[in-house]
């Protein structure tokens, strides 16, 4: 194989498909991202057997083949190069090693055959929808912060995307909880969606894909089956296995009956949430909020270290509550809403409590309090 | 309640249910319900139409007899409302779960055992206690139980015990080590219902706390039952 291209291509290419693979791997092929030159360009593979990108960037290709080299150590050699150069990758007669030559440096790495590069068998795909990139990305933004890391309860850790008729329309929504909060976002079904399987999409492929839904012209094809998911963005391609479990019925801890309604200008609410927790345990980081007619006190206490309280104008004007909710979960949600306001439907100190964005009627969360 | 208020705050946890898995794949069968199981697996080879299983809460009766059903395409039949089912039943067999529940549909039940002697077909009673015991005044219906097959369903071996808490974790998608199962069926009464109420505590306080169900949780669980903090207050 010996090729030539843009130092500016091959990094960016270089830098979708690397983050794939694992910094630590038993197996050492892992560790290596396969390159293939053929025709005008060189395509880029890596895995984690889990979840597999693929990127082809244009390339002079003055003889085909393909090799694999570590993925790391090849994107920081390729971040140190001087923007703008060219890059030469060849490799020996023996295939054992490549040469990549900028300028006046260069490296010689060691290659592993291309032949022990796992393929990620994809299988067939049952549906196929086309979304734009800014739509996908909201799905995810707004769910993401709820995916639990709990490794033993798998079933939660990803995003559940699966389609829902409201009103007699059919709606794409995204649902991710960690069994303390969840967060729930929709968009209009698109074409091609109906009759999809409800499928879990685990948590390093979301963030993969979260970065790389960013250009927010590009057009996102989605494939996918009972187990595999593929996007096709732009020109790299994500395919990733599915979570094999069962998600929640959800819907059962969307509390319908909340009727103690409270409105918050946002931003205030969570600079004040923020102000008081600084005071409290890394534990426990309970925050208490007594609300009556007009009005919010925030008061966090820790019996090693004292108290704070902040009180906060407020749209209230049912029965007086006092409810205890973990101070980083409040601002979490804070952090997804657009709005100026944010509305909190509650019903008692030992029930979920939804929160609205008033800017966004599509997104919708749900908080367990905590006793305090 | 003003003990509580020492306490540090504590997490709530979303209630998110579970499934049950109710196939046959997923029954648990040792000594104490292999009769049980053989007279499901052998329908419809019955020694009588009207069998009833009778055992203790969450010895796997309406697991037997989901399984029963969807291998008889029984009709379920409410064990409140037997009299509107029997009309519509034709030759389909029938089941009623949990026909001790509340007081038991006399005249309903004798209707529709007549009904399912009369065509032919069969029917799967489910009960905590033996018919003798359900208080029946209805003399018909009491000789009429009399002939219906009974097979108990007895208290639950080690071997049994282990295999249901790992169903219902399973049921709960949680994985849990062997020796955690192991653990348990040392330390609890020797009840189904008391492993479901454990599994139940373990699986809450896992999640309340965002940790895996590890022995070191299993025994706290178990040690604050066995002190009487027996309820949720949710």
């Amino acid at each position: 194989m010996r090729v030539i291209l843009e130092r500016s291509n091959l990094l960016k290419s270089l830098n979708h498909v690397h983050r794939v693979v694992e910094r630590r791997n038993t197996i050492p092929i892992l560790s290596n991202v396969l390159l293939s030159a053929e025709g005008a360009s060189l395509e880029m593979k890596a895995t984690d057997l889990d979840l597999e990108v693929t990127e082809a960037t244009p390339a002079k290709v003055e003889r085909g083949g393909a090799t694999t080299v570590p993925a790391h150590l090849l994107y920081d050699i390729v971040r140190k190069l001087s923007d703008g150069a060219e890059v030469m990758l060849k490799t020996d007669e023996d295939g054992n090693a490549m040469t990549v030559t900028s300028g006046r440096s260069s490296f010689r790495l060691q290659c592993l055959p291309q032949s022990d590069f796992p393929e990620l068998s994809a299988g067939s795909f049952s549906h196929i929808f086309r979304l734009d990139s800014v739509a996908l990305k909201g799905l995810i933004e707004k769910t993401q912060f709820a995916i639990s890391t709990e490794e033993t309860r798998y079933y939660l850790n990803g995003i559940y995307l699966h389609t829902h008729e409201v009103g007699g329309k059919l709606k794409l929504r995204s649902v991710a909880t960690d069994g303390h909060r969840l967060a729930r976002a929709e968009i209009d079904a698109p074409a091609g969606s109906e009759g999809m399987p409800g499928i879990i999409i685990p948590r390093k492929t979301v963030s993969e894909l979260q970065k790389l839904v960013d250009d927010p012209d590009v057009a996102v094809t989605t494939e996918l089956s009972d187990t595999k998911i593929r996007f096709t963005i732009g020109s790299v391609v994500l395919t990733s296995k599915l979570i094999d479990g069962t998600f929640p019925d959800y819907q059962r801890v969307i509390p319908t009956g909340n009727d103690k309604k409270l409105i918050l200008d946002r931003q205030s609410f969570a600079a004040a949430v923020d102000r008081v927790s600084t005071i409290s345990s890394e534990r426990g980081r309970a925050v208490k909020l007594s609300i009556s007619e007009g009005q919010v006190t925030l008061a966090v206490n820790n019996p090693d270290s004292g108290s704070a309280t902040e009180e906060l104008a407020a749209d209230y004007s049912s029965d007086p509550i006092e409810i205890g909710f973990n101070a980083k979960y409040l601002l979490d949600v804070a952090a997804q809403l657009t709005g100026t306001e944010a509305k909190f439907m509650l019903a008692d100190a030992g029930s979920p409590t939804l929160i609205h964005d008033m800017a966004d009627e599509t997104a919708l969360y749900v908080l367990m309090p905590m006793r305090v | 309640m003003t003990a509580q208020r020492t306490d540090p705050p504590r997490q709530l946890p979303l209630d998110l249910g579970h499934g049950t898995g109710y196939s046959r794949d997923e029954l648990v069968v040792s000594g104490t319900n292999n009769q049980a199981a053989a007279l499901v697996d052998r329908w419809p080879d019955w020694p009588s139409p009207v069998v009833v299983l009778a055992g203790p809460a969450g010895s796997g009766k309406s697991h037997l007899a989901a399984i029963w059903r969807a291998r008889a395409n029984a009709v379920v039949v409410d064990a409140r409302r037997i009299g509107d089912c029997i009309a519509s039943l034709g030759a389909r067999p029938a089941l009623i779960d949990d026909v001790d529940a509340g007081a038991v549909d006399e005249q309903g039940l004798f209707h529709l055992i007549n009904a399912v002697r009369g065509a032919g077909s069969t029917l799967l009673l489910t009960a905590r206690r033996f018919p003798s015991a359900w208080g029946v005044s209805l003399p018909d219906l009491a000789s009429r139980l009399k002939a219906a097959a009974t097979v108990e369903i007895h208290e639950p071996d080690d071997l049994l015990l282990a295999g249901v808490i790992t169903k219902l974790f399973a049921d709960r998608q949680v994985e849990v080590e062997p020796h955690v199962v192991q653990y348990l069926v040392r330390r609890i009464e020797r009840s189904l219902a008391t492993a479901m109420r454990v599994v139940e505590r373990l699986d809450r306080t896992a999640l309340e706390r965002k940790m895996p169900i590890t022995r070191a949780l299993a025994a706290e669980t178990v040690s604050a039952m066995d002190e009487g903090q027996g309820a949720f207050e949710i």
